[in-house]
């Protein structure tokens, strides 16, 4: 790094932001206090990482001592073998690790926000979703409307014609040809998943509206992740699943979590093979988490929420470096 | 020739797309947070000067471009060709017209410029931000009149014409910002 840029070694958020962001975690411990929820801390250095292809964890060194250990890309599998063990609501405010996301709305490190409802169905966590919203950072733009929800589904077909199971990567292509749009020559036809992220980002989140925030729900199958999979309306199975956006920004992600120990066993072998097929890191599987699934998860609901995020769009800033203290460039 | 991932992505990194040279304009990087990530990149021709969206799968690999950008001083025009000749070197190069465009106007023997060269070759001339030239040709003066703000074109040898305020003469040298070709001031 030359000199002229560490010679900017100030914080990238004013003083300002920083105590609205610690307004914000106080505001926030205030809602878990008043709804029941415990505070928990687990681990950031763990033995296993998650598998999924999107997400790369940090790995660290191995030494003869300390084995080969992982930075967490989320607490989800700890805080879920918790509940396995307590059977009680968790919520923690956790630093997550993942490789490869630096931009002006990413980075490597951010805080998450992540807690759990045992015995609670999807609706009923987005309605402590945007409670929560509501409580800390209600005062400000699009938080202080109710949030809306529109399905996956929906939003797919209103700009292509079609639900997202029966697009192939083809018709998305010609899709983006039509608009004058550039696809990547790098989606290969297997790669419908990607496609379909990118449809999304470029047609659905500009037509999200901007004065409210957004709950997009019914995933396809495909893309659930963590979360169990339900028939919606139309007979169409999609994933218990939720993402929340406030305009295109993409604030939180909240699952109906599996808790079939066998669905979750073979959906890890799956992404394995995936990350073996690309050729990405195969970090060791959570065999404690599977093991707790095994023993009986109680049926629940979660989310993880980028803190970070929501002190950027609570401060009206662009950039995540200007709502962190030290940023990726910064450290 | 050298790969660049997506990662190495920024602004001004030069690339090959569809075989001509390109320049990165911006960067964005997209990504859900459950899903592929992407770079939405725009960028320009640098042949033809037009700017594009072009998107690329996260850790595609892209030819980089060989093009670099080097200061050279301009020496004379033999009507079809603009000789350039670089400073340090002495090495000397010939730009088209398509190379030059419409620095061409600006070009003036001595003057250091920006040659753009890919594979060796010139691909575009940029001229310094600001040059000194004598008025060769334009209606006569209005002495005293420095208040009404009013303008009149000047000629120039190089073919330039550039607005000047009512007072300056032919003859005289003017500084032009050749960024916007408007006369800034009076060269004593």
């Amino acid at each position: 790094m030359s000199a002229a840029a560490q010679a900017d070694w100030g914080p990238g958020a004013t003083l300002a932001t920083l105590r609205r962001a610690a307004d914000i975690r106080r505001r926030i411990r205030t809602h878990f206090d008043a709804t029941g929820a415990l505070e928990v801390i687990t681990p950031v250095l763990s033995r296993s990482a998650g598998p999924e292809p999107s997400i790369e964890p940090f790995d660290t060194r191995a030494t003869a001592i300390d084995g080969h250990h992982w930075l967490q890309t989320s607490p989800e599998f700890a805080m879920k073998r918790l509940i396995a063990a307590h059977g009680q609501d968790v919520w923690q405010l956790a630093p997550v690790f993942r490789r490869a996301e630096r931009g002006q709305r990413h980075n490597a490190e951010f805080q998450l926000l992540e807690w759990y409802r045992v015995g609670c169905e999807l609706t009923g966590l987005m309605a402590d979703v945007a409670a929560l919203l509501t409580r800390v950072v209600g005062e400000v733009a699009p938080f202080d409307h109710a949030p809306i929800t529109r399905r996956y589904g929906s939003c797919v077909r209103e700009v292509s014609g079609h639900w997202p199971e029966s697009l192939g990567v083809s018709d998305i292509r010609d899709l983006f040809a039509r608009a004058g749009r550039h696809f990547p020559d790098g989606i290969a036809d297997h790669e419908h998943d990607a496609a379909l992220d990118l449809l999304f980002d470029t047609f659905v989140l500009p037509r999200l509206p901007v004065d409210r925030p957004t709950f997009v729900t019914g995933y396809p199958p495909s893309q659930a992740s963590l979360a169990r999979c339900t028939i919606d309306e139309d007979g169409r199975r999609v994933a218990s699943r939720f993402e929340l956006y406030a305009g295109t920004l993409e604030l939180a992600n909240g699952f109906h979590e599996l808790t079939d120990a066998d669905e979750q066993r073979r959906r890890f072998a799956e992404q394995l093979a995936m990350r073996q097929a690309a050729c990405q890191p195969l970090p060791p599987q959570d065999e404690f988490f599977l093991a707790a699934l095994r023993a009986g998860l109680p049926d629940c609901s979660g989310v993880a929420l980028g803190v970070d995020r929501l002190v950027m769009l609570a401060c009206g800033l662009d950039t995540l470096d200007q709502a962190m203290t030290f940023a990726d460039e910064r450290c | 020739m050298a790969n660049y991932s997506t990662n190495d992505f920024k602004g001004g990194l030069k690339i090959m797309l569809d075989n001509d040279p390109h320049s990165i304009v911006s960067n964005e990087f997209v990504k859900p947070g459950k899903g592929q990530a992407f770079a939405r990149t725009k960028v320009r021709n640098l042949k033809t000067g037009r700017v594009v969206e072009r998107t690329f799968k996260s850790n595609e690999s892209v030819e980089s471009a060989d093009v670099m950008d080097t200061q050279m001083q301009y020496l004379y025009s033999d009507g079809e060709y603009w000789h350039f000749m670089d400073p340090a070197s002495y090495e000397q190069l010939q730009a088209d017209a398509t190379a030059v465009g419409d620095a061409a106007q600006w070009l003036i023997a001595e003057s250091l410029c920006d040659v753009t060269l890919y594979n060796g070759q010139p691909l575009a001339v940029t001229p310094p931000n600001f040059v000194e030239m004598v008025i060769t040709e334009t209606d006569p003066g209005l002495r005293g009149d420095t208040a009404t703000g009013g303008t009149k074109p000047a000629h120039f040898e190089t073919g330039a014409v550039v607005k000047v305020p009512l007072f300056i003469e032919e003859g005289e040298k003017i500084r032009i910002d050749t960024r916007s070709g408007d006369y800034v001031s009076r060269v004593k």
